[in-house]
């Protein structure tokens, strides 16, 4: 082999040396990435439950209650109505998975009762629920939350400080509120207080006040901080703990005198389970001590129960003046007719 | 004043008549020696001033004649003539080694004779 | 085989050198980066393990507190990312399996530990973390593969450049070199080396081509002389015979035809076969006496034996040499029977030779004799003639004595008075006896020329003085013609012969004088290197050219003076005579009409 060709070799060989050099080093890092195996505490069932509760807190809940009972729970959820139109459609169609349902619309729980669709247990925790807030072995209070007014700190020194200050000039324009074809706590704040305070209330409102609709309540917490409006008038009082305690927020929460909306979440069982002692397991679970606590710690909703310490920064249970619709079934009943006066009243703005 | 005293050796007759008459002519003293043993002897005897030697002479040539005057007492300084006829060569050389102070060639020159006498005689002046 | 891995030329050894190089230094950078990155490995992961733990302790708390799963399987996911860690499972405080990630390949050195989540000082949770080391190994082995790698490639680039750079400037050049020294041909030496390179390579070829060349020209010369040599001894005519120990080592042609033989048959063979018999005895007496050291002399006759018998007689001529490196006789053969045959020959001639010469001699014997009694003869006459000439110039002188000297002292009226007539006369009588002393001066003059009795007189005089006097014996005479006379003399000592000297310018003077009827007569002398030029310018009547030759010849007198006064007709033949003899000349311009100026030249031979 004469010199030149030798040459060539040896220097294709240096080049793949350096090339074999490189690929070691670069090589290592592209190395197939070792499959990961994550394990979750083992299952050995599935609950499905359809819930208006925020996704994030449902699937801590669930976190807690799997680690449990070692139950897999999986969340349905929406806002509270579509909740609703979707389990009663299923439910028309025979064909509902729904185990344990929690939406913000008792109305809805009374018509299933009423319609044969929720099951009958005797959890051992109805015990610990006051009458107004269960219908014993049916359906119990899950969450309560109530409505209130809320506004930005930085930005507002002399807020409302009732129902009835909405219908000031100054707050024209600067109020916002929550959709109440979806927001079940719009509808519940609506229903109430028209009872409380008259249709007229929710007709100056809607129709003079000119309210911005927002269609999360998240939506309607960074506008008050971004100066959009100057008052909510919808607010819930958990989402008031969550923006001021835990967000650390100038969010504050205004709890008129006239009285505070509740808005109750309650928790049943679909009559049509598959898995009917899961579901009393998980139903348990909610209304039990724990449970309860978790959703407060979770949620920042009001318990029911006596025996969970309120949490510090909203008004406890006790100290709100709560009203009520009077009629549960009448609260269900006059939905559509309620939503559809909103919006009109709202759609009639001058 | 004393007369100048010349003495003539020749072995010639009318040479000798010749330059004695020349001579006394011109004021000189004049006494005549026939040969050089006469001219030695002539002036042992007498003083004289100058002395006028012929060379080819018998007995005595002037040459020898010469030499010895020389040595006599006062005679350093009297100027001997050589009369040379240049016959041989080295004629003019040997007259000088012998001690002559000059020389006159024969024949003489009556015309320059008594000029160049008289040169001679200034010497001893 | 076995030769091609012999280390046996640069090119390998230039190999073997990188080799070794990239062999060690691989070595040595694989041993250290191993330590190094070991220990750095190690390091890190213990940093990146108490980092994990860490963060995990403090972000999995809040998570725990709000059951938030899905952010806990991120958490525990996001750590085994690091190399380090297999496995990370979070526990509830009543131990139960919260969630676990893992990695699929479990090492076999994982080391599980376990730590607590608290919040507010309480245990929420645990989680334990798995940890293996194996990757570091892993880590080590690839970084130590691509350095070797890497170093490889890079020492086989390095290498190739530098055989590269050695093989062009060194090796290449250097095995040129050799191949082509190698390949020389030992006979022609000539300058063959193509490297022009100026380093030290060149250097070498350069000096290496000098070397061939000069070697090559040597080896020419050397075979040249050689072969002169060879001819000569080949194609001389005489045998000559190299003998070691006895025996005939070296025979040249003639010397093998010298006794019938050939060359072949007498090489080898014992020096002794080939002697006359009756010369052997002798011959080898000689030798054995010249071995033995003695001092034999070298050349002697003898005989050797021809091929068919017959004797030839030769001279023998013996040397010592050192021939091939050891001592040998070298004998020069010359074949001496012509030799012999004309020594006789030139005895018989010899003794006629003497005959006859004696008969010579005794001729030339008689013949001197008269020789001898003519030349005494001669030299008689001779001296006859000096003693006629010396008597003759006394003799003739004297009587001339008396006459001129009486008449002249008539003439001065010394005597006593003249009459006109008498004096006239008396004047007549004194010219003429002054003419008859010319004569006879001149006469005498020229006759002891003529026998070579006339030598100068040489004694130191001054020549202005010299001058003077000749100007002095001659103004009267220019003045009575009304001429002028110049004279001109330096005033410098010569050594010449005073007498003489002035007889010659006197005869010159007197000559100018004697030819000009008015003007000038000028005597100027000129200095020049070795001589003295003494010039006499009239401004006579001149010679006419063809008249110059005959000048100085002998009784010539020119017709053009009117002068009554006659001349000798020698005085110029005489004047040149005398110059020569005083080792000078003399040399004549004229012009006729015009002048003439006569040059004297004489040697200046300065007085002191």
């Amino acid at each position: 082999m004469d010199k030149h060709t030798w040459m060539v070799l040896l220097i294709i060989f240096s080049g793949l040396c350096f090339a074999q050099s490189y690929l070691c080093i670069t090589g290592n890092d592209n190395k197939l990435k070792p499959e990961i195996v994550v394990n979750a505490t083992p299952t050995t069932s599935t609950v499905i439950w359809y819930t208006s509760i925020p996704q994030i807190h449902a699937d801590r809940i669930v976190n807690a209650f799997t680690l449990e009972t070692g139950i897999e729970v999986n969340v349905v959820r929406n806002s509270t109505f579509i909740v609703r139109e979707r389990l009663m459609t299923e439910i028309e169609n025979e064909k509902t998975e729904a185990d344990v349902v929690t939406i913000a619309d008792v109305g809805t729980f009374v018509e299933l009762k009423n319609r044969g669709h929720l099951m009958k247990y005797a959890s051992p925790h109805y015990k610990d629920y006051p009458e107004e807030y269960k219908d014993l072995d049916y359906w119990a209070v899950f969450a309560g939350f109530g409505m209130c007014m809320a506004y930005d700190e930085s930005r507002i020194d002399t807020p409302p400080q009732n129902w009835t200050d909405l219908l000031d000039d100054r707050w024209r324009g600067r109020i916002g509120l929550e959709d109440i074809n979806t927001a079940g706590s719009q509808y519940g704040q609506y229903y109430t207080l028209r009872e409380k305070l008259g249709v007229e209330f929710w007709k100056d409102l809607l129709s003079v006040q000119e309210p911005k609709i927002y269609y999360r309540t998240e939506e309607l917490a960074d506008a008050l901080l971004e100066g959009e409006i100057d008052v909510a008038g919808e607010f819930s009082i958990h989402t008031v703990y969550n923006y001021r305690v835990k967000k650390g927020t100038s969010i504050r929460g205004v709890y008129p005198e006239e009285g505070i909306p509740l808005i109750i979440n309650p928790v049943a069982i679909i009559n049509q389970t598959d898995h009917p002692e899961e579901a009393k397991m998980f139903l348990d679970f909610l209304l039990s001590k724990r449970g309860q606590e978790l959703m407060q710690h979770l949620n920042y909703k009001y318990s029911i129960r006596a025996d969970v310490a309120p949490l510090d920064g909203i008004p406890s249970f006790g100290d709100l003046n709560i009203i009520q619709p009077e009629d549960a079934a009448e609260y269900g009943g006059k939905r559509n007719e309620y939503i559809r006066e909103f919006n009109g009243f709202f759609g009639g703005r001058k | 004043m004393e007369r100048t005293k010349i003495l003539v050796v020749d072995d010639n007759e009318r040479n000798r008549y010749l330059v004695s008459f020349i001579l006394e002519k011109n004021g000189f003293e004049v006494v005549t020696a026939n040969d050089g043993l006469e001219g030695v002897e002539t002036a042992r005897e007498q003083r004289v001033n100058l002395i006028i030697m012929d060379i080819k002479m018998p007995k005595m040539d002037g040459y020898e004649a010469t030499i010895r005057i020389k040595k006599l007492e006062g005679y350093q300084s009297v100027p001997i003539i050589a009369l040379t006829s240049y016959a041989m060569a080295g004629d003019k050389k040997k007259a000088v080694a012998a001690g002559c102070d000059g020389y006159i060639a024969k024949p003489i020159n009556p015309e320059t004779f008594m000029d160049e006498i008289r040169r001679f005689l200034e010497v001893i002046k | 085989m076995k030769e091609k891995l012999k280390i046996n030329s640069l090119k390998k050894k230039t190999i073997l050198f990188i080799l070794i190089i990239t062999a060690l230094y691989t070595l040595v950078s694989v041993g250290i980066v191993y330590q190094v990155v070991e220990e750095q490995m190690m390091a890190k992961h213990e940093v990146c393990r108490n980092a994990a733990v860490e963060s995990l302790s403090y972000s999995l708390a809040p998570m725990l507190d709000l059951y938030d799963y899905k952010q806990v399987e991120r958490a525990i996911t996001a750590p085994l990312a690091y190399k380090s860690i297999i496995s990370v499972t979070i526990f509830d405080s009543t131990g139960t399996l919260i969630r676990s990630a893992a990695k699929q390949n479990i090492p076999k050195d994982l080391d599980v530990k376990k730590y607590n989540i608290t919040s507010n000082d309480k245990v929420i949770g645990s989680f334990e973390i798995g940890f293996s080391k194996e990757y570091i190994n892993e880590q080590i082995r690839t970084t130590i593969e691509a350095l070797v790698f890497g170093l490889v490639g890079f020492f086989v680039l390095m290498g190739l450049a530098i055989y590269s750079l050695m093989s062009r400037s060194v090796i290449g050049p250097l095995e040129a070199f050799t191949k082509t020294v190698k390949e020389m041909d030992p006979e022609n030496l000539s300058p063959q080396v193509n490297i022009r390179s100026e380093d030290e390579i060149g250097t070498l070829a350069a000096s290496f081509n000098q070397i061939a060349e000069d070697l090559g020209n040597s080896q020419r010369a050397l075979r040249d002389s050689e072969e002169k040599y060879r001819n000569l001894i080949e194609h001389a005519d005489a045998g000559i015979v190299i003998i070691h120990d006895k025996l005939i080592t070296y025979l040249n042609k003639r010397g093998a035809e010298m006794i019938g033989h050939t060359v072949e048959e007498i090489i080898n063979t014992p020096f002794t076969e080939y002697l006359h018999p009756d010369e052997l005895p002798r011959v080898i007496d000689r030798y054995k006496r010249r071995m033995a050291g003695e001092d034999v002399q070298p050349i002697y006759e003898t005989a050797v034996k021809h091929k068919n018998g017959s004797r030839i007689d030769v001279e023998f001529n013996i040397g010592i040499i050192t021939y091939d490196g050891k001592p040998a006789e070298f004998v020069f053969i010359r074949d001496i029977t012509e030799c012999k045959k004309a020594e006789a020959g030139l005895r018989e001639a010899h003794c006629k030779l003497q005959e006859a010469k004696a008969e010579v001699d005794k001729e030339v014997k008689k013949r001197t004799q008269q020789l001898v009694v003519a030349k005494e003869d001669a030299e008689h006459a001779n001296r006859m003639k000096s003693i006629f000439l010396a008597s003759m110039s006394h003799e003739l002188r004297t009587p001339l004595n008396s006459i001129i000297g009486f008449t002249g002292i008539i003439l001065q009226g010394l005597a006593g008075e003249l009459n006109v007539e008498q004096r006239t006369q008396l004047g007549m009588v004194y010219a003429s006896s002054k003419h008859l002393l010319a004569l006879i001066n001149d006469l005498l003059d020229i006759s002891k020329i003529e026998s070579g009795e006339l030598e100068p007189d040489l004694e130191e005089f001054n020549l202005a003085e010299a001058g003077m006097e000749v100007r002095d014996s001659l103004k009267p005479k220019a003045e009575d013609k009304g001429l002028k006379l110049i004279f001109e003399m330096p005033n410098i000592n010569v050594m010449s012969d005073e007498r003489r000297f002035k007889q010659i310018l006197v005869n010159l003077v007197n000559n100018a004088i004697k030819f000009t009827e008015e003007g000038e007569v000028e005597v100027k002398a000129i200095e020049k290197d070795k001589s003295i030029e003494i010039i006499v310018k009239d401004t006579g009547v001149g010679i006419k050219k063809e008249d110059i030759q005959k000048l100085f010849a002998p009784f010539t007198q020119l017709e053009y003076t009117v002068s009554e006064e006659r001349g000798t007709g020698l005085g110029l033949y005489l004047a040149r005579n005398l110059v020569r003899l005083l080792n000078g000349d003399i040399r004549v311009e004229s012009e006729y009409g015009k002048g003439s100026i006569f040059t004297l030249t004489l040697p200046l031979k300065r007085g002191g």
